[in-house]
């Protein structure tokens, strides 16, 4: 089994090269209010890491660390290797880190074509945008993916008539279009009906050991059916780690759910 | 908070510096018992230079001011002797039959001549008034000069003083010195220093010369340094003499408090100039920042402010007697945010209403509402007006030797300070206060907990108008009226709220003040305009470093 | 567009997955294809063929011509000013300050003898205005523009490279919405105050003249230059197309979208704003290039505060997201600006003002809007009631226009009536005929809606309503 990396003695330089994303030390201030507190957390190449934890725990947050939406005010952040505590979002995203929000985000008056066209990956210079024209590989790739998530009929229609549950279908399309080497994964499930969750689980279970994703949920049917490890935060710490069935049993992580 | 508060601090020290001078300006110096002077007066008429010379000698000394319009009148060729006893010829009166007429005045009481119950009125000035002799005209003018000084009332006295100092001959050296044992008040009493010095800095004996030099520089005496100069370059020749020092000394002393005078008043100014974009910003702020509405016509509901000021001053000049002229100001502070709350009121009613959640489209209808408010005035008012500021507004107030603030800009300051101490308490303090706030933050759910958003949208939006009708009542005081004044701001008043933060009023302040002291301290190195240019790099360049405003909020709750 | 359903999308389409057929885009209803193909070649005919002959024959007088020429120049403008507005949501109020490079540029060029500048040998063959600013030789900074490549390169040169640095500046920090729009409002005022001065020795706010008058009242030089400002706006028009199809362009929409989430993607988004906002200077300046020579004058005026502002409705009132809209509405509002100050000066403030505020509260769409309205009729095979609802409005507008810019407009339209209030001009009949016109359309739809349902409903497609972000 894989070694929390709370009980890793390596040092922490060391440690960050092991580990596909790392935090260390790693601080968020909101106006006085600590959002994040985390000594140590490392997710492996390949990896499926579930995050929960209560309201206000801090995994959003997180996601917005690793992202650079949200600049640390204190540690560091480690991406293969790199420190990436003080890059901007884009070259972060750039160097192989997707993300999906925690509501759909995607870009209503382009067809669903259009968005998933702008997902894949290079072409990301002005002038390689002006002249060229999409290939019939990317094409391919493209239809292929929405084909799996049944947004085949709707390639045509401009994104903003999607439903919610398309939405996010289609943001996650736009993730594995994009094939980044970190997935931030932020509620899938949020919103969905049953029917839907499954979908979307079996569309993660498929990524998993080709990308590393880190799934912030809620809903524990569907963190169960996703059978990872899972990291419990809790008012912005790391409270527990390790399987889901060793977590349900941490009487700390049922203190913080059912309160004390 | 703490800008306000400062700000409140600078107030009561003004205020308790005008009270101050209020006390000093009681303290009455002695006037000179009058003498009788019918004899005195009569013997201007004489034929002997002498006894002209000895008798201007004998008013001048006696200090009787009352006596300066007959020594005017000498003076211009209107003093006669007429039936025994001199008068003079007033400023001439129309007559529907008899065309100009000259009414006699009384040389020693300036009373009407009055014969047979009527008053005496002449046709013309004759010929045979009392002409001054040539040798002693100059005499004459200084024993107007000299009377001058016993006017009561400082500023009069103060004048008069200097005119002395500026004319410089040792002849006023005797009343000036006679004075100068009799004053008490500070002030006075270093203008009869100055003067003396400057006196004797030209004519007095080498080592007197050399103590006003010493005493001029002592006193930072700025209408002395011309006259050091003067000596200095007289005195170039022999720089290590102990009179070229004592000058060189005195006037590096000048120099230096000139200095620090000047950097007093620029940040005076700048604090004023501060205050007038902070007190337009601020209402923009309110409508751009907790309602997200782009205001181009706020400077139209300033200039609303300013002509409803202009039009309570001309109801009070038509309806109500002179003397109370001076209050229209009063009233029309709350006349003015009235008007432009409740145009504002009307216009959040039937346009800006429609527009909410589309920033770049309440751009553009509200500079078409802007052209429509600009035309309305034009065609109410006309293009050209100018408001007369209450006679407590105009002057300065003397705050040291050298530094004079403007009392008008000093009442921008104070009224901007009041209103942010006002629209605190509003927003923190009060229920709508706390609807605002709560509506702004979270429409749906301040709906929900039933606050009417509507009511308080509009009581926002004419709150932001409101005051920058409040805006509108400061400005005239230092620019004329136009139709069009209101644009001349709004650009950098965006430039204050963008620099600010949004939806921040303590970022507004701070850079209301900031860009305000920035563009006055530019502008003495370069010209305004380029200053404009450079507070728009800087503010470009600020940017860069904090792209969301001074105090910009925090948070995650910026998905999208 | 139909937008679909909501109520099929809760389900996946089970049925059309399992064909798993990769869908063909979207046929153009045939109909509105012949609609299409019929406006372009009237227009194409109007604009390059028609107006030509007519004014060669002496049916359209030089003047008419001089003044659709200079109008053009505003189509060019607004072409710009939509590719970063309607596409990219960048609200620009600095437009008309490019326009003003580029027309200072080329006006060096035309006040100088060598560009057939109007100089005397009193004021030793130089611009007369620089006597007045006590300079009696050309500055240095002048004698380049003597030639007439040098102030075409110039021309283009300074204001890409002044979009370039003020918008890296801006992008780079991420100053948007309607910061952007403030900041280049800042931009544009500071440039007016500037080009005020004397000390620039660009004539202060007597800006340049004395041309070579020919070019305004010689009819070959007045044609030529029509046909020039023509063909550049559709050449400019076919390559701002091509690039609005392209994948830039789905960047510049995603950009008014949501652009937060094209950093996430790895996206640099201020490089593409960059590149949009130089080619909206660019082709302002071009614009402008060519508007000088036909106005034969340019005065720091051009650039006030203002006239950016009334560029943008240009476009507005065109529609925007849609190219051509934008030339339409810059041919609509700039005939009625002159119409209106000649025939009532008084109430053209009045009239500026309330079109601001009509085309954001009641035609946000603008006449693109209406076009798509009838568009969309055609495809739904409505009655001729509907299509004509929609064709009158369009229709009296632009013929209208259409009439003013010809010198057409028939001679008993043009009295006017006398109005009880003397507050208010004397009214020509044209405009109570049109007001007329348009007014009791707008009832007749208000009534049709009303009382005969018409058949199917109008769904205005996502594509071309604004998106803008709200910054709270």
């Amino acid at each position: 089994m894989i070694h929390a990396p709370t009980d890793s003695s390596a040092s922490a330089a060391g440690t960050s090269t092991a580990y596909t994303v790392f935090l260390e030390d790693v601080t968020v201030d909101f106006d006085g209010f600590r959002a994040l507190d985390i000594y140590r957390f490392g997710v492996f190449r390949n990896e499926l890491r579930v995050v929960i934890g209560p309201n206000g725990a801090g995994k959003t947050t997180l996601c917005d660390v690793i992202s650079g939406k949200t600049h640390p005010s204190g540690g560091r952040v480690f991406f293969k290797g790199m420190d990436i505590t003080h890059r901007r979002d884009t070259d972060i995203a750039a160097l192989g880190v997707g993300r999906k929000f925690q509501t759909p985000t995607i870009f209503p008056s382009l067809t669903v074509y259009e968005n998933m066209d702008l997902a894949l990956p290079g072409r990301r210079r002005v002038f390689q945008n002006i002249f060229r024209h999409e290939s019939p590989e990317a094409k391919e790739k493209i239809f292929n993916i929405l084909r799996r998530v049944r947004l085949l009929d709707l390639a045509h229609c401009p994104a903003g008539t999607l439903s919610h549950g398309q939405r996010q279908w289609l943001e996650i399309s736009m993730l594995m279009a994009a094939e980044p080497e970190l997935l931030l994964v932020d509620e899938p499930a949020a919103g969905l009906t049953d029917a839907q969750t499954d979908v979307t689980a079996e569309l993660l279970l498929e990524l998993k050991g080709r990308h590393t994703i880190i799934v912030i949920e809620h809903d524990m049917e569907f963190v169960r059916r996703l059978n990872s490890r899972v990291t419990v935060l809790n008012e912005g710490k790391v409270l527990s780690d390790g399987s889901m069935e060793q977590v349900q049993r941490d009487p700390k992580v049922i203190e913080a759910y059912l309160g004390r | 908070m703490k800008i306000a508060s400062t700000l409140l601090i600078v107030c009561v020290a003004m205020v308790i510096a005008v009270l101050c001078n209020r006390g000093q300006a009681s303290a009455m110096p002695q006037v000179p018992a009058r003498v009788p002077l019918s004899q005195v007066l009569t013997d201007l008429g004489s034929d002997s230079d002498a006894q002209v010379s000895a008798a201007l000698r004998q008013i001048a000394a006696s200090g009787n001011y009352h006596l300066i319009t007959a020594l005017q009148a000498y003076q211009n060729g209107l003093l006669a002797m007429h039936g025994g006893q001199l008068v003079m010829f007033g400023s001439p009166i129309m007559d529907p039959v008899r065309g100009k007429l000259y009414p006699l005045l009384n040389a020693l009481t300036n009373r009407q001549v009055i014969a047979h119950g009527k008053p005496v009125l002449a046709d013309s000035i004759p010929d045979n008034t009392l002409a001054v002799p040539d040798s002693d005209s100059d005499q004459l003018q200084q024993t107007i000069n000299t009377l001058s000084m016993y006017i009561p009332g400082q500023s009069a006295r103060r004048q008069a003083i200097v005119a002395l100092g500026n004319a410089g001959s040792p002849a006023y050296l005797p009343p000036l010195q006679q004075q100068l044992t009799q004053h008490h008040s500070s002030r006075i009493h270093r203008l009869l220093q100055e003067s003396i010095a400057r006196i004797l800095l030209r004519h007095g004996t080498p080592a007197q010369k050399m103590q006003a030099a010493v005493l001029l520089g002592q006193i930072h005496s700025t209408r002395g340094l011309e006259l050091l100069k003067r000596s200095w370059r007289t005195l170039r020749n022999a720089p290590t003499s102990a009179m070229a020092r004592a000058v060189r000394t005195s006037i590096d002393q000048i120099k230096g408090y000139t200095k620090l005078t000047n950097l007093l008043f620029d940040s005076f100014a700048g604090l004023s100039l501060a205050s007038i974009y902070v007190l337009i910003a601020l209402g923009l702020a309110i409508i751009f920042g907790l309602m997200g509405v782009i205001n181009m016509a706020q400077g139209e509901f300033l200039t609303l402010g300013a002509f409803t000021t202009f039009a309570v001053g001309e109801i009070f000049k038509t309806y109500l007697p002179p003397s109370d002229y001076n209050w229209y100001f009063v009233c029309a502070i709350p006349a003015a945010f009235l008007v432009s709350a409740l145009a504002g009121a009307i216009c959040e009613w039937t346009i800006i209403r429609r527009l909410y959640g589309r920033p770049l489209e309440t751009l553009l209808a509200t500079f078409g509402l802007s052209l429509i408010l600009i035309e309305l005035i034009r065609v109410v008012f006309g293009n050209n007006n100018a408001m007369i500021a209450p006679s407590w507004l105009s002057g300065g107030l003397w705050i040291m030797p050298g530094l004079v603030f403007p009392k008008n800009r000093l009442f921008i300051i104070v009224f901007c300070a009041g209103c942010i101490i006002a629209v605190y308490a509003l927003i923190r303090k009060t229920k709508l206060g706390l609807l605002l706030r709560a509506t702004t933050q979270d429409r749906e759910m301040a709906a929900a907990l039933g606050v009417h958003t509507r009511m308080v949208d509009m009581l926002t939006f004419s709150l932001g108008t409101g005051l920058a009708g409040l805006a509108g009542c400061a400005v005239p005081l230092f620019s004329t009226l136009d139709p069009r004044m209101g644009q001349s701001y709004i650009v950098e008043s965006f430039l204050v709220v963008v620099t600010g933060g949004v939806g921040n009023l303590a970022g507004v302040i701070c850079a209301g003040a900031g860009l305000g002291f920035l563009e006055k301290f530019i502008e003495p190195w370069v010209q305004p305009v380029y200053g404009k240019v450079f507070v728009l790099i800087i503010v470009i360049a600020f940017l860069q470093w904090k792209p969301s405003g001074l105090f910009a909020a925090k948070g995650r709750s910026m998905d999208h | 567009m139909i937008s679909p359903s909501s109520d099929k999308t809760s389900q996946p389409p089970a049925a059309a997955d399992s064909d798993g057929r990769i869908p063909a885009l979207p046929r153009l209803n045939p109909r509105v294809r012949q609609l299409r193909i019929s406006a372009i070649i009237a227009v194409v005919a109007l604009f390059y063929i028609l107006i030509p002959v007519l004014n060669s024959v002496g049916a359209v007088s030089d003047l008419s011509v001089n003044i659709l020429g200079r109008y053009l120049c505003f189509a060019i403008v607004a072409l710009g000013i939509d590719l970063i507005w309607g596409y990219a949501g960048l609200l620009s109020l600095c437009q008309a300050f490019f326009f003003c490079l580029g027309g200072y540029a080329i006006g060096m060029f035309l006040s100088l003898p060598e560009g057939g500048g109007q100089v005397q040998k009193a004021y030793n063959n130089i611009p007369q205005f620089f006597f007045f600013n006590n300079q009696s030789t050309l500055p240095t900074f002048w004698k380049p523009f003597a030639s007439l490549p040098f102030a075409l390169a110039m021309g283009i040169l300074i204001p890409a490279v002044v979009a370039g640095i003020f918008g890296f500046f801006i992008f780079r920090s991420r100053v948007r919405g309607v910061y952007f729009a403030i900041i280049t409002q800042a931009l544009a005022w500071a440039a007016y105050l500037l080009f005020c001065r004397n000390e620039l020795l660009l004539g202060g706010t007597d800006g340049l003249n004395n041309f070579y008058p020919p070019l305004q009242h010689d009819h070959h030089w007045i044609l030529g230059l029509y046909f020039l400002t023509a063909a550049i706006l559709g050449l400019l028009y076919l390559a701002l197309f091509k690039l609005t199809k392209s994948r830039f362009g789905r960047i510049l929409v995603a950009i008014r979208d949501r652009e937060v989430r094209l950093h996430f993607a790895g996206y640099k988004p201020y490089a593409f704003k960059v590149f949009a906002f130089v080619i909206a200077a660019v082709i302002a300046a071009i614009g402008g290039m060519l508007y000088v020579p036909q106005n034969g004058i340019i005065t720091p005026g051009t650039m006030a505060v203002e006239s950016s502002i009334l560029m943008v409705v240009l476009v507005a009132v065109g529609g925007r997201g849609r190219l051509w809209g934008a030339i339409i509405g810059a041919l609509v509002v700039r005939y009625a600006y002159s119409i209106l100050s000649s025939d009532m000066p008084a109430m053209w403030s009045f009239f500026e003002g309330g079109l601001f505020i009509a085309v954001t509260l009641l035609f946000s769409n603008g006449l693109v809007g209406l076009w798509d309205e009838l568009e969309e009729k055609m495809r739904m095979r409505h009655g001729g009631l509907q299509l004509a609802l929609s064709v009158i409005p369009l229709a009296s507008v632009l013929g209208f226009v259409l009439c003013e810019a010809l010198g057409i407009m028939p001679k008993a339209l043009q009295q006017t009536i006398a109005t009880p209030w003397s507050v208010m001009p004397d009214i020509p009949i044209k405009f109570i005929l049109l007001a007329g016109i348009l007014i009791s359309v707008a009832l007749a739809r208000w009534l049709v809606r009303f009382i005969g349902r018409p058949r199917g409903s109008v769904v205005v497609p996502v594509s071309h309503t604004a998106v803008e972000e709200v910054h709270a």
